[in-house]
């Protein structure tokens, strides 16, 4: 229809509250929204420090009901790399009472028990002769309690010496017993991924 | 008839109705002096909107036809004509119909030196609130609408509103003539000459009359007994068929009381942001306050697990929980077997104990008995009570006592030396 060129004189003051009006509420608009921003990231960071918190708490639990269990673990070399000397020397401190000792630990070999779980595992193959076959049982309870890191036992021969020969020395006992042990030697692997890392 | 103001603008004079209030000013008395005059009447009820009715010789509806373009050509045909228009005056107005497959422009553009010009800003300056400007001949084609016959008809309407009878010719929508009344020669004439272009208007036309005075010869003749039924109708019209509506004083009020609502509800917006602001602001500092807190006990936690790796030593302790499922060892099974062997005086010369694939044991031993019937009980009864000791295992005979084997040498008496056995247990 038609059209004024001219703003009416009385319609500026109004046009240019409603002008002023509509600037005040960008202005707030913007302001509540940048507001509005602050307060949802304080939201997230208090959200994050909250499960941060949680996790803490459970690891502290955790910590506290499984501590005689992580100590045995920390103590037997659960958690460290193996090493064979250390293992070698264990054996050989504990075999005191036996009359002839032979020891091999076979290359280390990955094992997966379960889907979820993967060890390295070392053969521990101990031939040992006494006197009498109680030294062979102490021998094992020893090794089994002391040696570092876990060990499975997997076989145990013992047997009557059929062969038993003069001692050569005086020092010499003979073995009327010989004892066959097969031990696993276990050690975690935390992930799958350390499967092919190397000690 | 309503309450409202209605100014009714011919060529001679201006006639204020309300209600059955009735004022004619002629115009040879100066339009100033007259509308002095009305402002008077119009100050006295400012509330009471108002309509001004043009009814004058002029052919101020113009028509034209527009051709077939389309819809955004159209849109800049149409403001390129209104930018025309408003070069010529501040007042116009157009609408745009179809008929007969054809689209039409009619339009109104009052140019400054036009007398309605004057008479279109006395009554922008009115407290009145307009109803807007109409011009008669048009909005007596909305009257033979609803009174006059059939849409394919040419419709004369013959009418008298002020001094002067004035008839128009439509054809349905399309305004085709607008003129005083003389006589039945005239209105003839103006037929003869609108026969050029529209042939069929003798045979087609119906007339109306609103004015009974007028006998005219015409076949289709009807009249209306009341004349004031046409001023009644544009009375109650709300809304013109073309309208110059203007932008009065009144509403500028209006206008000026809706900014004011637009301004007074930006400010109770803003200050409902405000208050949202101060709102989050606050709930921001409770949770800073939670924050700082939640940091201190994280801090004392982080102490307490002295940077453990906690991950790894769950691992650890899943992984070392899942062997320990593994672990055996042969202590029980050897007690088991010590008594069984006691029992039967049996003495053990070797002993496998193995936990391979399942639990196994394998022995050797000596039977204290030599004698062969005695040696077979023996040996049925060790067996016996072997399997007692272990119900859920299996027993395998490797080699029997009795040196009976194709590969050994048997004798009877059998030699002095104890006879051997050698049994496996599986799946202890």
């Amino acid at each position: 229809m038609n059209s004024f060129k001219k703003i009416d004189v009385s319609l500026r003051s109004p046009l240019l509250l409603s002008i002023l009006g509509m600037g005040i509420l960008c202005a707030g608009l913007y302001k509540q929204q940048s507001q509005k921003d602050h307060l949802n990231s304080t939201k997230k960071a208090y959200q994050i420090l909250q499960k941060e918190a949680e996790v803490l708490e459970k690891d502290i639990i955790f910590l506290t009901e499984n501590r005689q269990q992580l100590q045995f673990l920390v103590q037997k070399g659960w958690l460290l790399p193996k090493s064979r000397l250390l293992g070698g020397t264990e054996i050989n401190r504990w075999a005191a009472d036996l009359n002839e000792l032979h020891f091999r630990i076979e290359p280390e070999i990955i094992k997966e028990i379960e889907a979820e779980y993967a060890f390295r595992i070392s053969k521990v193959m101990i031939k040992a002769g006494a006197l009498l076959d109680t030294s062979l049982y102490d021998f094992a309870e020893k090794i089994l309690k002391n040696f570092p890191g876990i060990l499975v036992l997997r076989k145990l021969v013992v047997r009557r010496n059929t062969l038993v020969d003069e001692p050569k020395s005086q020092n010499k006992q003979p073995c009327f017993v010989i004892g066959e042990f097969i031990f696993d030697w276990f050690a975690m692997i935390e992930n799958k991924n350390d499967k092919d890392r190397d000690f | 008839m309503t309450r409202k103001f209605i100014l009714l603008l011919t060529d001679e004079e201006i006639i204020l109705h309300q209600e059955s209030f009735k004022k004619i000013y002629n115009l040879e008395e100066g339009i100033e002096s007259i509308q002095a005059k009305l402002k008077n009447h119009f100050l006295r009820a400012p509330t009471t909107s108002f309509v001004l009715l043009i009814d004058r010789n002029q052919q101020d509806i113009k028509e034209e036809t527009l051709p077939s373009l389309l819809l955004w050509d159209r849109f800049r045909l149409l403001s390129h004509k209104r930018a025309e228009w408003a070069k010529q005056g501040e007042f116009h107005g157009n609408h745009v119909f179809k008929q007969d497959g054809k689209s039409f422009l009619q339009w109104v553009n009052i140019s400054l030196n036009d007398p309605v010009s004057s008479w279109c800003f006395w009554i922008k300056n009115l407290p009145n609130p307009s109803e807007g400007i109409r011009f008669v001949s048009l909005e007596a084609g909305q009257f033979l609408k609803k009174y006059g016959s059939g849409a394919d008809h040419y419709q004369l309407m013959i009418y008298m509103l002020s001094q002067k009878v004035r008839y128009v010719i439509f054809k349905n929508k399309r305004l085709l003539l607008s003129r005083f009344f003389l006589n039945e020669e005239d209105l003839r004439t103006s037929l003869h000459f609108l026969s050029r272009y529209c042939p069929d208007i003798y045979e087609k036309l119906q007339i109306l009359s609103l004015v009974p005075d007028i006998s005219l010869t015409f076949p289709r003749i009807l009249i209306l007994p009341d004349p004031q039924v046409f001023f009644n109708f544009l009375g109650q019209q709300k809304k013109g068929t073309l309208s110059l509506t203007t932008n009065t004083y009144a509403a500028s009020k209006v206008l000026r009381k809706w900014v004011e609502i637009l301004f007074l509800s930006s400010l109770s917006g803003a200050g409902f942001f405000v208050y949202q602001i101060w709102h989050d602001h606050q709930e921001a500092e409770v949770l800073f306050s939670k924050i700082d807190q939640l940091k201190i006990q994280i801090k004392h936690k982080q102490h307490l697990i002295n940077n453990k790796n906690v991950t790894r030593l769950r691992s650890a302790l899943d992984h070392y929980r899942q062997l320990q499922t593994q672990i055996r060892l042969p202590v029980q099974t050897l007690e088991v077997l010590a008594i069984v062997l006691d029992k039967h005086k049996v003495s053990l010369e070797s002993f496998a104990w193995s936990n391979e694939k399942s639990l196994d044991i394998e022995i050797s031993f000596l039977l204290p008995n030599p004698h062969e019937n005695s040696l077979i009980n023996q040996f049925k009864r060790l067996l016996s009570s072997l399997s007692e000791a272990f119900p859920q295992a299996q027993i395998q005979v490797l080699e029997a006592p009795f040196q009976s084997g194709v590969h050994q040498t048997y004798e009877y008496p059998l030699e002095e030396l104890l006879p051997m056995g050698h049994i496996r247990i599986i799946g202890l």
